[in-house]
């Protein structure tokens, strides 16, 4: 009952996103064969127009829009005249799920052990040294990491190949740039979060049982103090796996988030309205797999369809 | 009758921000086989620094044994490595805390909560384990065993949880059980049948208990002996019919005073003790009730009483029984009636 009444409210949610950017998108100036430099003869772009159907009304391309949706289809793209927005998405998402399920995996295990660390050495120097790795990584932006990286792991050592995509050695790099940002917000808010439980009383009640530092902290300490950090993966995990335009460009990695940006600049209609459907669904799932991990991890949450 | 516990001269100081808190200023006693001390006294007196020394659980809050020893069973513990104090812990030392509502961990089921320390002391397998948790949640009276064998804390009342956390701190049969606050979070029906249960297994396994209170009641109907801690210091102490019956230190009194009682007339009126306890920053080098106590000498100020012997057991750390202050004592003889 309650995943019927979830699985409702995220078709529901899927389809005012989709309705609010189609406005949005067209209250944009411009249009996809306005921006082309070159003097196009009047009877092609009119024939172009024709074939996207930009020369109907915009309520009438809503309908159109809509009906192909219902039935998962996401359209041409205007810019690729081989490839459609499905394919486009397909084949964008591959690498760019890759990156972000491996980044993600080094900020979740990396930004957990630096932060259960700091808190157990609360105002010591590991603890010091954790913040500082925090800080670092949260004030460095990805545009700047993934350079350094490139010169000094990439070209000076010659460690893994700079750039592009083929092996998974392509893909570290990369993932380890996008990495940097998560790992610190989660270093963060595991310490502040341990720090909490570690000061519990139930802790005592561990230690009064005899169960040694690490027994408490481990069987005791870190699934609770997790339990405020998995609300913060949801939203983070699905911009990850989506893909970051930035990134993938410096590595020249042909995943999604290129799309992305460059169907904006194009007035790709298709293609926005794909990537921006695409990325919603993604969140939207992931948010209800969230919710789910909740009632596995916390056994006080009950998952209820209605308020009562 | 042999020691099982013996604490001398027990100091323990926390450092915070503001300077150091000399939580426990020399705490001396011992508790006895089978038997239930209570240390009583206000909140901020260190009668839980004190049960956390003993446990080996100050370090954890920047806390720190400064001097004096704690004895169990031929052992010192504040010189044991933290290795064999956890093998001590639990095993043969249990703790009841104060507030069942926040001591049970909300993410782990009852039952694996109390085989936790089963398997830390005992070699013991899974099938026995659960064997001995179910009795334990029935020897703690809680019906339908098995199935709160595999429910989470929150769905248990707080009494049920406090019962859960007998059931932990029973667990491998400690010789030794101390309780901070058993009863405090609790509403006086459950209080008494905690109580009941606790005194019930005591004597079943002959049992010595510590329990750490500021409620006189539960001290009357529990307790064997009676040490009276104030700012840091036991000022008094005795069996539990002398500290009732003959109390012999000023704040002794002034507490059993300060209880309602059912024998009292309707016209009498319950005597607050006037004041604040002593700040522990910068403990008074004298008595540390002398600010308060309507007896006070020029001496209380100026030194540390001995301790003053009424009978084997009894003593009370207060200048007035001096054999010197005997004079002042006299004067004091008329208006005993009032304030004794």
């Amino acid at each position: 009952m309650y995943i019927m009444k979830r699985l409702f409210t995220m078709v529901i949610t899927l389809w005012i996103i989709a309705s609010v950017t189609f406005v949005i998108m067209h209250f944009i100036p411009g249009d996809p064969f306005a921006t082309d430099g070159k003097m196009l003869p009047e009877k092609t772009v009119e024939n172009m127009r024709a074939k996207y159907n930009l020369d109907e009304p915009l309520a009438v391309q809503y309908v159109l829009y809509i009906k192909d949706l219902v039935m998962f289809d996401l359209g041409p793209s205007i810019q690729s005249k081989t490839r459609g927005v499905n394919e486009l998405v397909a084949d964008g998402f591959g690498p760019s799920a890759i990156l972000g399920i491996q980044s993600l995996v080094i900020a979740l295990t990396l930004g957990i052990m630096l932060g259960v660390i700091a808190a157990l050495y609360h105002n010591r120097l590991l603890d010091y040294i954790s913040m500082l790795i925090a800080i670092i990584g949260i004030s460095i932006p990805n545009f700047i990491l993934a350079p350094l990286l490139i010169k000094f792991l990439g070209v000076d050592w010659g460690l893994f190949p700079v750039a592009a995509w083929g092996t998974w050695q392509h893909t570290i790099l990369p993932s380890i740039a996008l990495a940097t940002g998560p790992l610190a917000i989660i270093t963060r808010f595991v310490r502040s979060s341990m720090l909490e439980v570690l000061d519990e009383n139930y802790i005592q009640t561990a230690q009064a049982k005899g169960v040694s530092t690490m027994g408490v902290v481990i069987k005791h300490g870190i699934r609770n103090a997790l339990i405020p950090v998995i609300s913060f993966i949801g939203p983070l995990f699905a911009s990850i796996i989506t893909g970051t335009f930035v990134i993938e460009k410096i590595f020249a990695i042909p995943g999604i988030g290129k799309y992305f940006v460059d169907s904006i600049f194009n007035r790709d209609y298709p293609v926005i309205m794909g990537t921006t459907i695409f990325f919603s669904l993604i969140l939207v799932v992931t948010l209800f797999l969230i919710d789910l991990t909740y009632r596995l991890v916390d056994p006080r949450i009950k998952l209820t369809s209605g308020g009562k | 009758m042999s020691h099982i516990l013996d604490v001398d001269n027990l100091q323990v100081s926390f450092t915070t921000y503001g300077g150091e808190v000399q939580a426990v200023r020399g705490v001396s006693f011992h508790v006895n086989a089978g038997e239930t001390l209570a240390i009583v006294g206000e909140s901020g007196s260190g009668k839980s620094v004190t049960a956390q020394a003993i446990m080996g659980m100050v370090s954890t809050k920047n806390g720190q044994v400064k001097d004096g020893e704690i004895i169990f069973k031929g052992k010192e513990l504040t010189t044991l490595p933290k290795k064999k104090i956890q093998a001590l812990r639990g095993s043969e030392i249990g703790m009841i805390f104060q507030d069942p509502m926040t001591s049970l961990n909300p993410t782990m089921k009852i039952g694996k909560q109390i085989e936790e320390g089963l398997f830390k002391h005992q070699k013991i397998s899974k099938n026995e384990a659960k064997k001995k948790t179910i009795d334990l949640l029935k020897l703690v009276g809680i019906p339908a065993p098995e199935r709160r064998y595999r429910q989470y804390p929150h769905e248990c009342s707080g009494g049920m949880r406090q019962r859960i956390v007998i059931a932990i701190a029973l667990a491998c049969d400690p010789s030794l059980i101390i309780a901070d606050e058993p009863t405090t979070a609790l509403d006086v029906t459950i209080q008494a049948q905690i109580l009941d249960v606790l005194t019930a297994i005591q004597q079943e396994r002959n049992m010595s208990i510590v329990l750490i209170t500021h409620d006189l009641g539960v001290v009357a109907e529990v307790a064997d002996r009676v040490a009276v801690m104030y700012a840091g210091v036991v000022v008094e102490s005795g069996s539990v019919d002398e500290i009732f019956e003959n109390p012999q230190h000023p704040y002794t009194i002034k507490l059993l005073q300060s209880v309602p009682s059912s024998e009292l007339a309707e016209s009498q009126r319950l005597v607050p003790i006037e004041g604040t306890p002593p700040d522990l920053f910068s403990p008074p080098q004298g008595c540390p009730f002398a600010e308060r106590c309507p007896f006070a000498m020029e001496v209380c100020v100026e030194y540390m009483p001995e301790e003053q012997l009424f009978s084997e057991n009894h003593y009370a750390k207060c200048w007035l029984h001096d054999p010197r202050a005997a004079g002042v004592k006299e004067q004091f003889a008329g208006k005993e009636e009032v304030l004794w």
